[in-house]
Order: structure tokens, then C-alpha cells, then sequence
């Protein structure tokens, strides 16, 4: 055995003496077709092909998959509120008013106005926590479960990804028309050339139904309601 | 009951198939978390598991163990969940904190710079702890070929670190 042999043995014996007991198998997952614990994160139906289909993704899976759907008005403040424009969404059987970002939010400088129009997304929230909604209502189709959403986020009070890389931001799910919820994170960043930096947030949808999705970032939590369908 | 204790085709039940694949989860732990390493390891294996579970009827013995097999499916997902993190990468920019200098992490370092192939050798012969078998079915290749870019590597790996063999 040569000494790179052995420094190779030493240093993945010592890997291996770091690592965790593997977690034990959930047998009773093996019968549902979903699959994964939680991970496939992402790159939604569009996928890796291009950044901005992926944003597309995260903000307007509806509209790319020709679903309609209509709002209410901006959920925004200390807690959770009703704000924002909505409207039933069509989602089989199960009406869903999810919300529309009308009025729609007016960023401070040095972020854009208003969503760069690629996305057909108007801002959605408050200078304390604003994100960007299509402007008929966020409707997520099968991709959201299979793969999961971005869900970008900003704010006055984030340092951007140079200070705050991981930021304290918390996305939460309560499925409202039935049993069901998730916890999404860690955020990470994101930066593109049309929106600038962002908070990130990767979050995948457990089931089908009426979700309403919680953000919080220090003092302000944003929501807003999403109509998921499998197809 | 370990894996290969099984003469062909997966276990017919959820229960069953667990306790098939249950000897080689710390391996397929391993091998997941060195493969995509900012990807969240229990997933991947339970992705592999899930999918293993879905194809066992086409597992063949004759082809190899089933060792061989899962820890193929398990750097499949692993590979698919890398892509994914790339995805992240493609709209931002984790900013990762730098690491501590030590001689365990020269040896880490050094491994980092080695080609794709020899590095991908590296991580399942020495870290995970795979057997050159085991490694050439996460490889795609023939034991011969393992051992010959395993070679490569220390070659590489020598040079890298500049070690005085004497």
C-alpha cells in the first residue's frame, strides 16, 4: 500500500466515522406513488431548460398550463389576512378563491416598480414583505407536487445575498380544504439580471387542493392562496 | 436477510422489500450524501428506495448482486438530485462559508480536483467503502476499468499533494 493509498484509506475511514446512521426505511411509503420524503425540489415542468421558465415556475405555473383562475385581495401584516383580491379557482371538484394581487404592490428603488412583465405577475404584499403573484391568481399544476415551486420573496429589511445568504425567512402551507400542511426551507438567494436579488424559497405541495401559503420574515407575514391540481 | 440472499426479482411486499434492502442503507446513505452533497441524503435514498420498490420485478441476479443494483439507482438519484441543486445555482448563488485548513482537508481538497471519473472511483472505493464490484456498478463500467482509474487517481492524487513516498 502506497502512502496516497493509505492517506485515501485513513481520510474515508474518518468520513465514514462522521457520518450519520442512515434513517430507517418508511415501508409504508414504498406503497404510495408519490415517492419522495420531501426532496425533488424544483426546476418545475420547464425545468432546467432556461432561468426564466424556472421563475415562470415559481410565479405563474397557471397560466403555462392554461388554467384560469380568479382573486382577492393582499394578504399582509402582522398575521395572515384576507387582503387581496379572489376568485374560485377551477379545481374539480373543490372551489378555491385564490388570491390576486389587486392592488398591486409599488416596489421601493431600487427594485422595479412593478414584476417585470415576463413573469404576467404584479407585486404582492408591502415594503416588509412583497412577492410576486400572476395576475390571475397563482394555480399550480402536478409539477408543484412532483417537483416542487420557487416562491421568490423580498424585502426593505433583507441585506441582499452578500449579507443575509440564507435568509430568515419561513414559508409555511395550511391546505385549506382539507387535512394538510408543510414546512418549507431553508430559504436560500436568488439574483436575476430582470428582478434583481431575491429571497428563495423552495416549496413542494403535499397534495392536490386549496393551499394557503405563509411567509414570514422578521416582523411581517405575507399569504396568499394557491389552487393545486394534479393534472 | 441481506440483498443478495435473493435469487431473483425484488420482495412482493412494502415490509418484505425493507427488510431486503435494510443491509445496505448505510451504504446507500454514503454513497448519496458523497454523490450530492448539498442535496438532503435521506431523500435521495428514499427516492431510490421508491424507485427500486416500482422496478424490482426487473432485478436480475445474473446481472449482479443486489447490492450492486440499489447502489446503481441510489447514484442515479443522487445524480438527479445534483442536477437539481444546479437548478438552484442556475437563478442564485449560495454564498458558503470557507473552510478550515488541515491536513484532512488537503486530502479532501486534493480529491475535489481530480477528473470527474477518478473522483467519482474515489468517493465510492475510499469514503463510501464500496467494494471495486460495487463501484463499477455506480460506474457503469468493468472491475478492471475501476481499478485501472483508481490507479489514475493516486497518480493524480500524488502529484496534487506532492507526497514523498520513502
Amino acid at each position: 500500500m502506497d502512502e496516497i493509498d493509505k492517506l485515501l484509506d485513513e481520510a474515508g475511514a474518518r468520513w465514514r466515522a462522521s457520518q450519520p446512521p442512515p434513517a430507517p426505511i418508511d415501508a409504508a411509503s414504498l406503497r404510495r406513488d408519490g415517492g419522495s420524503r420531501a426532496g425533488r425540489l424544483l426546476v418545475s415542468f420547464a425545468a432546467a431548460a432556461a432561468g426564466a421558465a424556472i421563475v415562470v415556475a415559481a410565479v405563474g405555473i397557471g397560466g403555462q398550463l392554461g388554467i384560469w383562475a380568479r382573486v382577492d385581495e393582499p394578504n399582509l401584516g402582522t398575521a395572515p389576512s384576507e387582503a387581496g383580491a379572489t376568485s374560485q379557482a377551477a379545481t374539480g371538484d373543490i372551489g378555491c378563491s385564490v388570491t390576486r394581487p389587486d392592488p398591486a404592490f409599488v416596489a421601493p428603488s431600487p427594485y422595479p416598480a412593478a414584476a417585470p412583465p415576463l413573469y404576467e405577475s404584479e407585486w404582492f404584499g408591502s415594503e416588509a414583505l412583497w412577492t410576486m403573484l400572476h395576475r390571475d391568481g397563482e394555480m399550480w399544476g402536478a409539477g408543484a407536487i412532483a417537483l416542487g415551486v420557487k416562491t421568490f420573496w423580498w424585502s426593505v429589511d433583507w441585506g441582499g445575498m452578500r449579507d443575509e445568504p440564507v435568509p430568515a425567512l419561513t414559508v409555511v402551507g395550511t391546505r385549506l380544504d382539507g387535512p394538510g400542511a408543510f414546512t418549507a426551507g431553508p430559504a436560500t438567494n436568488a439574483a436575476r439580471d430582470d428582478f434583481g436579488e431575491a429571497m428563495l424559497v423552495g416549496v413542494e405541495i403535499p397534495s392536490p387542493g386549496c393551499w394557503q401559503i405563509t411567509a414570514s420574515y422578521g416582523d411581517a407575514i405575507l399569504s396568499y392562496v394557491v389552487s393545486v391540481t394534479d393534472d | 436477510m441481506g440483498v443478495d440472499d435473493a435469487s431473483g426479482g425484488g420482495p412482493g411486499t412494502p415490509t418484505d422489500f425493507a427488510a431486503w434492502v435494510e443491509p445496505e442503507l448505510a451504504k446507500m446513505s454514503r454513497l448519496a450524501a458523497r454523490l450530492a452533497p448539498n442535496a438532503d441524503r435521506e431523500d435521495v435514498v428514499q427516492e431510490a428506495l421508491v424507485r427500486a420498490w416500482r422496478k424490482r420485478d426487473q432485478y436480475d441476479q445474473s446481472r449482479g448482486t443486489a447490492a450492486a443494483w440499489l447502489l446503481a439507482i441510489t447514484a442515479d438519484q443522487a445524480r438527479r438530485a445534483r442536477r437539481r441543486q444546479r437548478s438552484f445555482a442556475l437563478v442564485g448563488e449560495m454564498i458558503v462559508p470557507g473552510r478550515s485548513s488541515d491536513d484532512r482537508v488537503d486530502v479532501e481538497a486534493a480529491v475535489t480536483r481530480l477528473p470527474k471519473r477518478q473522483k467519482l472511483a474515489v468517493d465510492c472505493f475510499y469514503y463510501v467503502g464500496l467494494s471495486v464490484a460495487e463501484t463499477a456498478a455506480v460506474m457503469g463500467c468493468s472491475d478492471g476499468t475501476v481499478k485501472s482509474t483508481l490507479s489514475d487517481a493516486r497518480k493524480r492524487l500524488r502529484l496534487l499533494l506532492e507526497v514523498d513516498d520513502g
